[in-house]
């Protein structure tokens, strides 16, 4: 799953080495508009309900953590 | 009574000494009677304006809380609970919630909408009622008093609702604490629009005597002091004369463009200026409040110099009207219509396209009631959204002109661009009224004179050789200062690293130069902020 993430966040910008980047929100590496696209494409790819509370830096700072965010909210499901 | 006013500092002396003198659990008690003294001051009857909210702002958060922990404690009494009837109870909960939710955010929104826009509202369809032929002035305009930060307050006020109704954190139980979040006296003027998960907990905590935060706080304040009365205050009557109706036909475009740049200098002046002083005097108490500015002249595009000019603004709105909308249900389906027929691409373009004019309107509305801040909402839309749908047309034509994208001189070029692009929409909050602003731009264009100094000589508002050469010079210092924090030196921690008699012989120039150089109204106090009127 983290793989298809990254090729997700890559396919939004292809300039940042996911693997080892962990503050893409703290540092103002992805804005709200990468936010809105990589939500819907993550909706998409994993048929996932992403709400306004999962919206926090913690969950979309690193590729890892968005990958244990998908993984909660399908648990959820 | 003006953060720079004289009154205002002997107001804060006697908080500062008795804050640290009672006894710590107090302190917060005495931060709100404080605040609502300060607020008196302003005015009795607005008071009640600040009160009203403050009370429904605590029963709605008390009313979703009680129903959430109703919600909890028939799950728990109920611990082999069938799934159905689990999401049946949770999704009643979220609507009763909702509704509470909804009702006072509309409340909230009324108020502000009556005291502040009405009048606008009865002009508007004065005007229509004429052109239709009927009566002028046929509706009566109200002539409310605006409450002081009631846009700052009231956006404050509906972030916790939101935020209770969201289950972010806890209702805060006690009427009081919460009075002081929204009252809090040195950030009601203007804000910094904070969130009570943030600031309403350290108004609330006992604080010790910092020696750090006392020189920190101090340094902070008197650096605001620079900019809003050596600086904005020093500029402010040029630029008024220059966009003020009488001088619009004696004036050439290049003078125009001059006051433009000038009025950029003085509202960053101004705003932030404001802000420093709020943020130094929070910080004497052991209270960080959140940054609003971050050099924002230094933005290499529109969308960037939105995070950093305003930014708990920007913040407020991307949180409870960005995300929301681009997550909504019917933003969902207009992108799949659009997947289904143009492809993901534009899926993903239109929604970003979209929401920013939402967004930007909402920005210019909340600055006032006036066709020229809708006209500022949708230019500053326009270029964002614009600059997100034609961002892979830049990428390519960079490519086909090589242009080195990573290069120094690229970088200065687009801040130098995206400050011009800015100007113009601050020339839309300056002239008088929405058609002498575009007719203003339109003259920036055509009407050349380069000797633009003799013009301000000649007809009177030329600030004067010695005046002249006092601006220019604090503007560099400010532009050295920025530049310095703009590549990530911390100027206060600086300071205070350096030797005793250094470091206060630095306090004492600053503090001169503020005395001897700012610009004092009449029994010294200095002119309103800007902002304050928002």
């Amino acid at each position: 799953m983290l793989d298809r993430i990254i090729e997700i966040l890559q396919g939004i910008r292809d300039d940042i080495d996911y693997y080892s980047e962990d503050s893409l929100i703290d540092d103002g590496l992805l804005d709200s508009f990468d936010i809105v696209g990589l939500v819907s494409e993550l909706k998409d790819e994993f048929d996932i309900d992403i709400i306004i509370d999962d919206l926090t830096p913690a969950n979309f700072n690193s590729a890892e953590s968005i990958c244990a965010l998908v993984k909660k909210l399908q648990d959820e499901d | 009574m003006a953060l720079t006013s004289f009154n205002f500092l002997c107001f804060l002396a006697v908080v500062l000494v008795l804050y640290y003198i009672v006894p710590k659990r107090f302190q917060w008690m005495l931060l709100l009677v404080a605040s609502y003294a300060f607020y008196l001051y302003s005015g009795v009857a607005q008071v009640f304006f600040l009160l009203g909210t403050t009370l429904v702002t605590y029963g709605s958060g008390m009313l979703m809380q009680k129903r959430r922990n109703r919600y909890k404690a028939e799950l728990s009494a109920e611990p082999s609970m069938e799934k159905e009837k689990k999401q049946a109870l949770k999704k009643k909960t979220a609507a009763d919630i909702h509704k509470i939710q909804v009702l006072t955010v509309v409340l909230d929104l009324v108020v502000l909408a009556v005291v502040k826009y009405s009048d606008f509202a009865i002009k508007n369809i004065n005007d229509v009622i004429k052109a239709l032929g009927g009566s002028k002035d046929a509706l009566p305009g109200l002539n409310l008093i605006v409450p002081l930060g009631i846009s700052f307050y009231t956006f404050m006020a509906m972030g916790y609702v939101i935020d209770i109704g969201r289950g972010k954190y806890e209702a805060e139980k006690n009427p009081a604490k919460l009075a002081l979040f929204l009252s809090f006296f040195p950030s009601i003027v203007q804000g910094p629009i904070s969130r009570f998960d943030d600031v309403g907990k350290k108004l609330v905590e006992q604080h010790k005597l910092n020696y750090e935060n006392i020189t920190y706080g101090a340094q902070l304040i008197m650096w605001g002091f620079f900019k809003k009365l050596v600086i904005a205050d020093r500029v402010a009557p040029v630029v008024s004369e220059i966009f003020s109706v009488k001088m619009f036909d004696k004036l050439s475009g290049t003078t125009m463009f001059f006051g433009m740049l000038c009025y950029a200098v003085q509202i960053y002046c101004d705003f932030s200026g404001g802000i420093d002083i709020t943020r130094g005097v929070a910080q004497m108490m052991g209270i960080e409040l959140p940054l609003n500015f971050e050099r924002p002249y230094f933005s290499t595009s529109v969308a960037e110099y939105w995070r950093r000019w305003h930014i708990t603004l920007g913040a407020w709105m991307r949180e409870y009207v960005f995300y929301p909308i681009m997550l909504s249900k019917p933003m969902s389906k207009l992108s799949k219509k659009v997947k289904d027929k143009h492809g993901q691409k534009a899926a993903k373009y239109v929604p970003s396209v979209i929401t920013p004019f939402i967004v930007f309107i909402l920005i210019g509305i909340w600055h006032g009631a006036n066709w020229r801040y809708v006209a500022f909402g949708l230019y500053n839309a326009v270029i964002v959204a614009g600059s997100v749908a034609l961002e892979p047309v830049f990428k390519k034509m960079a490519e086909k002109l090589h242009i080195n994208t990573e290069s120094k001189g690229w970088k200065v070029f687009k801040i130098v661009r995206t400050f011009l692009i800015l100007g113009i929409s601050k020339i839309l909050v300056k002239a008088a009224s929405l058609k002498m602003a575009l007719k203003t731009i339109v003259k920036i264009f055509t009407s050349f004179n380069l000797a633009f100094g003799s013009e301000m000589v000649k007809y009177g508002f030329d600030l004067g050789y010695k005046n002249n050469i006092v601006l220019g010079l604090a503007v560099l210092l400010l532009f050295i200062i920025s530049l310095l924090q703009e590549n990530g030196v911390k100027i206060r921690e600086s300071v205070g690293k350096k030797f005793i008699v250094v470091r206060w012989l630095l306090y004492f120039l600053l503090l001169i130069i503020i005395l001897v150089f700012g610009i004092y109204g009449p029994e010294y106090d200095a002119a309103s902020f800007i902002y304050q009127t928002y």
